[in-house]
């Protein structure tokens, strides 16, 4: 059976100045749990489940989120998405995130696991507005590598649109057979496990400074099987920071410390995920 | 073999684009290794056969997903006979924001503009004073395949001989750049340069038939080097 899953949420901020969901509707396979306020951090935790074991040939998501003014949202998942095996056919999924004026979004998924033989196509749209903020993560993980199964899908596109303000920031297109990304790896001495990591973080205060202090923080992490490195986006309108680690749990805890040392520039980082 | 004697405009576009690609031209593309030396500074390209290794696995895949296809739309867009301007721009903003790293957005800028402004300076041409003129007003970015593209129509230049010309330069000057920051001889780096050109004409091909909506790619271990390579204690070349 094929899905079509749509998602739809809108944060909105409340007159106490906690932030709700003021609109939502989903169908499967997308679920939406009960959502946890985190007063320490003034942000709302969402966390978007996929009740079935994972994506399959035919399916296609797709999901919005929208934070309006002044609201504040963690978006998380609770488990890897796995991208199961295609005879024939593809997957895709596109989502489409907004952030408006003084409005903050996590985006911060469980990592994509595509399995031998899938073919996944992921869009996202990040708008986000002058004096909004996000952090956005896509993690990316080689495929079932405890089975002993690594870099063997066929195809997988992961294109990442950026804009600020209404300009455009960023058009990234990853896109990669298993075995393309394996060379590269091993070019890299990355090993069977390598895993990929994609953030961007927008925020009014980081077009200002160019050489922050935290980017030598994160470069520091460079050691042990991690490679990391953060660049201003165009305009000065945010960073990207690419990081790649020579297995998912170093990738995690990789990501971990990218968070804690920007809490600086964006507070809402202080958000702890896992206390849903 | 065609042993037809040239035609007065086969010449001048030949001469032109032989002109645009000689190192001997001002474009700045010297001073660039387009994120080899972050690469080699981390140890992940260290001789020759991690250098082909490199060319063939990233080096490639970029020019037939992202340059060459950029240089195709904007060829299209730029027809002297009704440009498309809006597209032009469009393809300009495109050109930058595939690039995630800062570097790699410098190396394309400063190469772009100057060969774009050489077309307007050497080549008396109403498409590349107009181009100048819409560039400035717009805010345009320049970009090293987009006034490739505006080069080649400026000298009446078919598409393949102008998507040939971007694949001489790309893997000219980063060969150019690996005999400076590796051990590698002429010989060894032209024998490459062969090796890899023998390619460009499937990639050509298949870069012609890229839609729009498609145009990009990246390779993540190049993009975390040329980050680095922003804040490296030394460095020779810009990016």
């Amino acid at each position: 059976m094929d899905f079509h899953g749509q998602l739809f949420l809108r944060a909105e901020a409340r007159d106490d100045g906690r932030t709700a969901i003021g609109a939502q509707s989903f169908r499967a396979p997308f679920h939406v749990s009960k959502p946890y306020w985190e007063a320490d951090t003034r942000t709302l935790l969402v966390q978007v489940v996929n009740p079935t074991a994972g994506i399959l040939s035919g399916d296609r998501l797709e999901s919005a989120v929208e934070v309006a003014p002044g609201a504040a949202v963690l978006l998380t998942t609770p488990s890897a998405s796995r991208v199961f095996k295609m005879r024939q056919g593809e997957a895709s999924s596109s989502q489409r995130f907004t952030v408006e004026s003084g409005g903050w979004l996590e985006v911060l998924p469980e990592p994509l696991v595509p399995h031998r033989g899938s073919v996944f196509h992921q869009r996202t749209n990040l708008t986000v507005a002058a004096d909004g903020a996000a952090f956005y993560a896509d993690l990316l993980l080689p495929g079932r590598v405890a089975h002993g199964e690594a870099w063997e899908w066929k195809k997988l596109v992961l294109e990442l649109a950026v804009r600020r303000g209404g300009e455009r920031l960023l058009h990234e297109r990853f896109e990669q057979d298993g075995a393309g990304l394996r060379s590269l790896a091993a070019l890299a001495g990355a090993g069977e496990g390598a895993c990929f990591g994609n953030v961007v973080v927008i925020a009014p205060g980081l077009g200002a400074e160019t050489s922050p202090a935290w980017r030598d923080s994160l470069h520091a992490l460079q050691a042990d099987g991690v490679w990391i490195g953060a660049s201003q986006l165009r305009l000065g309108g945010g960073w990207s920071i690419k990081f790649v680690a020579s297995d998912g749990v170093k990738l995690k805890q990789t990501l971990g410390s990218i968070r804690r040392a920007l809490i600086g520039v964006c507070p809402h980082l202080a958000c702890d995920a896992r206390k849903l | 073999m065609n042993s037809d004697r040239a035609t007065n405009t086969d010449a001048r576009w030949l001469l032109g684009l032989l002109q645009a690609g000689d190192s001997y031209y001002p474009t700045g593309a010297y001073a660039h290794s387009f994120g080899l030396e972050g690469l080699v500074q981390a140890g992940m390209v260290r001789d020759r056969a991690t250098l082909r290794e490199f060319i063939f696995l990233s080096v490639l895949p970029a020019l037939r997903k992202a340059e060459l296809p950029l240089a195709a739309h904007a060829y299209a867009a730029l027809d002297p006979a009704g440009p498309d301007w809006t597209k032009v721009g469009e393809l300009c903003v495109l050109s930058h924001a595939l690039k995630s790293a800062k570097e790699a957005r410098t190396a394309t800028e400063n190469i772009g503009r100057q060969r774009a402004e050489l077309a307007a300076t050497l080549h008396t041409h109403s498409l590349a004073t107009e181009y100048l003129e819409r560039a400035t007003a717009g805010a345009w970015p320049f970009s090293a395949a987009i006034s490739a593209a505006l080069e080649g129509r400026v000298l009446g230049a078919p598409l393949n001989a102008v998507l040939a010309g971007v694949t001489y330069s790309t893997l000219g000057g980063l060969l150019a750049a690996s005999m400076k920051i590796m051990r590698i001889g002429q010989n060894a780096s032209q024998s490459l340069l062969t090796e890899a050109l023998a390619r460009a004409p499937d990639i050509i091909a298949a870069a012609r038939e890229v839609p729009m909506a498609e145009i990009g790619w990246f390779n993540p271990w190049l993009d975390i080097a040329a980050a680095r390579h922003e804040t490296a204690d030394g460095r020779m070349f810009i990016s």
